[in-house]
């Protein structure tokens, strides 16, 4: 893969060599960047411009802010009530609920909805993410019919992390691409968990022991303020391990 | 089947679509249409200014100005703040020099100018009763009152209250040195309230206030006072003198009115739009405001205020400057 | 009381808030918040755009009618940097806590002082700018602002970068002006008494404090000649700097 990097603040000139250009596939623009008509590239973000000449796409690549709904997000959310026919769930704090409708679960019918109280938490992607009108989201892929892990999630506990580290951990190879292997080696500790990471900055760990939940949260809060590389991240591991011993 | 069409008599298209309606009128359509703003005014001309001094018989100085549909009334009531219930006070010591910087901030220091404003509540629709002062109005205030006390109109010396005493009088009150010099102490200031009333709100407040301070203050006759060692309180005579005031500050302002209501700075084109009324003003987010004095006969700039976008440049401020002093004659012949 | 003549800051000091900042330059030292976007109460509703909220508090007591007219100003300022348009109905707000301002140890300082307005508008500008940036709210263009003054010695006027109180109070004519990144006047704030001339000089000396930047270096080689040396900070250098220290550090995984 063959990225450039460098550093962006809101509205500087982009080089135009950097602006990968492929015979065919036209550029995508991911986050932090917006076209103006006609031909200019600007940054919207502070962060580090990066290039993919063998994707066509160019993006920037930041941490922090406020988590901004976006189509096709994984995201865990909070029901806050039930209406007639949808939940609305909240995604972040102050922001309008998302709705989530009755009927966007595997196998739902009028009869066989899940029955959610307010408070339930759901794993969710973003089916409609508009920015004048409030998000929409569902718990079922609309190609299969299948819940491919979406749902309500039951027990367990919800830890907050910033959008970057939430980011890192649902990239596919989260060891190589994103340096964090939190999760990886408490697994190998033998610690029997399982969590749901939420674009929106959540993270969810389950777990039959109430000591492992707290301490897998620990663990990933701790990588996330401290900023820890993968063999901070062992050593903390270790640590924690021999704590709970 | 024709489609109907759809006609709007101009007052329900300048409610439904204000921006259109602006724009649309200032493009010019034909020859015999002139491109010109809603209110019949080309873009760099002002409202014509009227004012009416001495109309409040219990206030030391008024003025009542009208600019198109704003009309605001000012008055001038002088108060007197003996020195003892200054909490700060610190009498100026013989040695300290008496400079332009000294005598402004003895006129902040013991906030002895005191403006304030009100808008009437019906004097726009966006002015409801029994709220506090709007941001606007807050905002309004602070910047006639940096104005007035960066503009170095009003002379603390003529606020001064002044305790004379002749030569063979008691020597036990005085200190020695103080006796050689002048015997005259100071025992008290005359604070000025200005305060302003808008009757009717027709945009560009800022200038029609500022005008009218002008005009109240040229107005002020402040009674002669003076200290009465017997009863020990400051005594007024019925004779008073007119406040000096110094220079003619004239408050210039105009908006920016761009093509395209939502689109990307400095993109299409854009119209300065001098004093702009209600109607503009709400469909501009960049205004210029700036304040001439031309009475030594040199142009001199009190303030400048610009905020609210990019289109207005060095350049284009510059060239302002010319739109001002024209505005400067207009009103200082509108003053006499 | 000894200002610091370079500029600090820190990005993201508050945990709670979506971003923060703190600065520090010349006396003045001010934190700032930024949520959002967040939903707006119905009054502040706009349906095309995000309402830019701003809060100024003041070091001691409660903000009165000063602190309004900073906050109009520097709202209608920041409404031109952010895209208000990508987050309509929402509401972006920034609170400005000032911490500490330099005190003009010649004079009783009084709470309510109008002369104060100008000069701490950079500061307050500036420290907004760093915590939408580390609030990553989608912007424009940066800005950097200055303060000039024009005090006249001996006849001479010469042009002071960032007085301190006591030359604002003795100055002929303060002068405050913003400049996006993209060299624009953002904002402009005069008060005294002036020429076009004079202000004309002092846009070049606050043009080049805000908008210098190493690529231009040469041009303003012969200017710091005529300044004696004092050429002021390189404001858009430091916002860069510190913007880098934050996503170095952000992305120190990469």
């Amino acid at each position: 893969m063959t990225t450039e990097s460098l550093l962006v603040l809101p509205g500087d000139e982009i080089d135009p060599s950097l602006i990968p250009t492929h015979k065919k596939n036209p550029l995508r623009l991911g986050p932090g960047l917006r076209h103006v008509p006609p031909n200019h590239i600007l940054p919207t973000v502070a962060g580090q411009l990066v290039a993919d000449h063998r994707k066509t796409s160019l993006y920037v690549e930041y941490n922090g802010g406020r988590y901004i709904p976006s189509v096709s997000d994984l995201v865990i959310g909070q029901v806050t009530r039930s209406a007639a026919d949808l939940y609305y769930v909240n995604l972040n704090p102050y922001t309008p609920n998302a709705s989530l409708p009755h009927l966007a679960f595997e196998g739902a019918t009028k009869k066989t909805r899940p029955q959610l109280a307010p408070g339930a938490l759901v794993y969710a992607r973003i089916s409609l993410a508009n920015r004048h009108m409030d998000p929409e989201l569902e718990c079922v892929s609309a190609t299969t019919g299948k819940a491919e892990g979406l749902g309500p999630l039951t027990g367990g506990m919800i830890f907050d992390i910033s959008l970057g580290l939430a980011r890192r951990l649902l990239m596919a190879r989260s060891r190589e691409a994103g340096g964090i292997a939190v999760l990886e080696l408490l697994g190998a500790e033998g610690l029997a968990f399982e969590t749901a990471v939420g674009r929106n900055g959540k993270v969810w760990v389950g777990s039959e022991n109430t000591k492992t939940v707290v301490l897998v949260g620990r663990a990933l809060k701790e990588t996330d303020e401290k900023g820890l590389d993968v063999e901070q991240q062992k050593k903390l591991v270790q640590k924690l391990i021999k704590q709970m011993r | 089947m024709a489609q109907p069409t759809l006609t709007f008599p101009r007052p329900v298209f300048a409610k439904l679509s204000p921006h259109p309606f602006l724009l649309r009128s200032l493009c010019p359509q034909s020859e015999s249409d002139p491109a010109g703003r809603t209110n019949g005014r080309a873009p760099r001309e002002a409202r014509s200014i009227n004012i009416h001094t001495s109309s409040l018989s219990h206030a030391h100085g008024s003025a009542v100005i009208r600019t198109g549909d704003t009309t605001v009334i000012c008055g001038v009531r002088a108060e007197v703040l003996p020195v003892a219930s200054i909490p700060q006070f610190r009498p100026r010591a013989a040695f300290e020099e008496e400079t332009e910087t000294s005598k402004r901030a003895e006129l902040k220091n013991y906030d002895l100018l005191v403006p304030n404003i009100e808008l009437a509540t019906g004097c726009a629709p966006q002015f409801l009763p029994g709220v506090p002062p709007t941001a606007l109005a807050q905002t309004l205030s602070t910047r006639v009152y940096s104005l007035l006390h960066g503009s170095g109109m009003v002379d603390v010396e003529d606020l001064r209250i002044w305790k004379r005493q002749k030569k063979e009088g008691e020597m036990e009150v005085d200190e020695d040195g103080e006796e050689e010099r002048e015997e005259q102490e100071l025992v008290g200031y005359w604070v000025l309230y200005v305060d302003l009333l808008f009757v009717s709100f027709d945009g560009n407040p800022f200038d029609a206030a500022w005008t009218a301070v002008v005009a109240a203050l040229k107005d002020t006759k402040l009674p002669v006072a003076r200290w009465d060692t017997e009863r020990e309180a400051v005594v007024c005579s019925r004779e008073s003198r007119p406040l000096k005031v110094r220079g003619l500050p004239v408050a210039c302002s105009a908006a920016v009115f761009l093509e395209k209501e939502y689109g990307e700075p400095g993109e299409g084109r854009h119209w300065i739009l001098l004093d702009p009324d209600r109607l503009e003003e709400t469909l501009c987010r960049e205004v210029i405001t700036m304040v001439v004095d031309c009475s030594s006969g040199e142009t001199r700039i009190r303030a400048i205020e610009k905020q609210g976008g990019t289109v207005v440049g060095r350049e284009l401020l510059r060239g302002f400057a010319g739109v001002a002093e024209q505005r400067w004659k207009e009103v200082s012949k509108a003053m006499q | 009381m000894p200002a610091t003549r370079e500029p600090e800051a820190d990005l993201s000091v508050l945990p709670k808030a979506d971003g923060s900042a703190r600065y520090s330059y010349a006396g003045y030292t001010v934190t700032g918040s930024v949520n959002g976007p967040i939903e707006a109460q119905r009054r502040d509703e706009h349906a095309y755009e995000a309402h830019v909220d701003v809060i100024v508090r003041p070091a001691a007591g409660v903000g009165g009618t000063r602190e309004r007219h900073l906050e109009t100003t520097l709202q209608s300022s920041l409404t031109q940097l952010i895209l208000v348009k990508n987050f309509p109905r929402s509401l972006i707000q920034i609170v400005l806590q000032v911490e500490s301002a330099p005190e003009n140890d010649y004079v009783n300082t009084k709470l309510v002082q109008a002369s104060l307005n100008f000069a701490i508008i950079p500061a307050l500008l500036q420290t907004a700018v760093l915590a939408l940036l580390s609030a990553a709210v989608p912007m424009r263009a940066t800005a950097t602002s200055a303060i000039v003054a024009v005090v006249s010695q001996d006849g001479a006027s010469e042009l002071v970068a960032d007085p301190s109180p006591r030359e604002v109070e003795a100055a002929q004519s303060v002068h405050v002006l913003a400049f996006t990144s993209q060299d624009e006047l953002l904002l402009a704030e005069s008060e005294g008494d002036f020429t076009v001339k004079e202000w004309d000089d002092v846009y070049d000396t606050a043009k080049r404090i805000c908008c210098q930047s190493g690529a231009t270096k040469g041009e303003s080689i012969e200017m710091v000649l005529d300044e004696k040396g004092d050429n002021g900070p390189d404001m858009r250098q430091f916002l860069r700097s510190t913007l880098e220290t934050k996503v170095v550090a952000d992305l120190y995984w990469k």
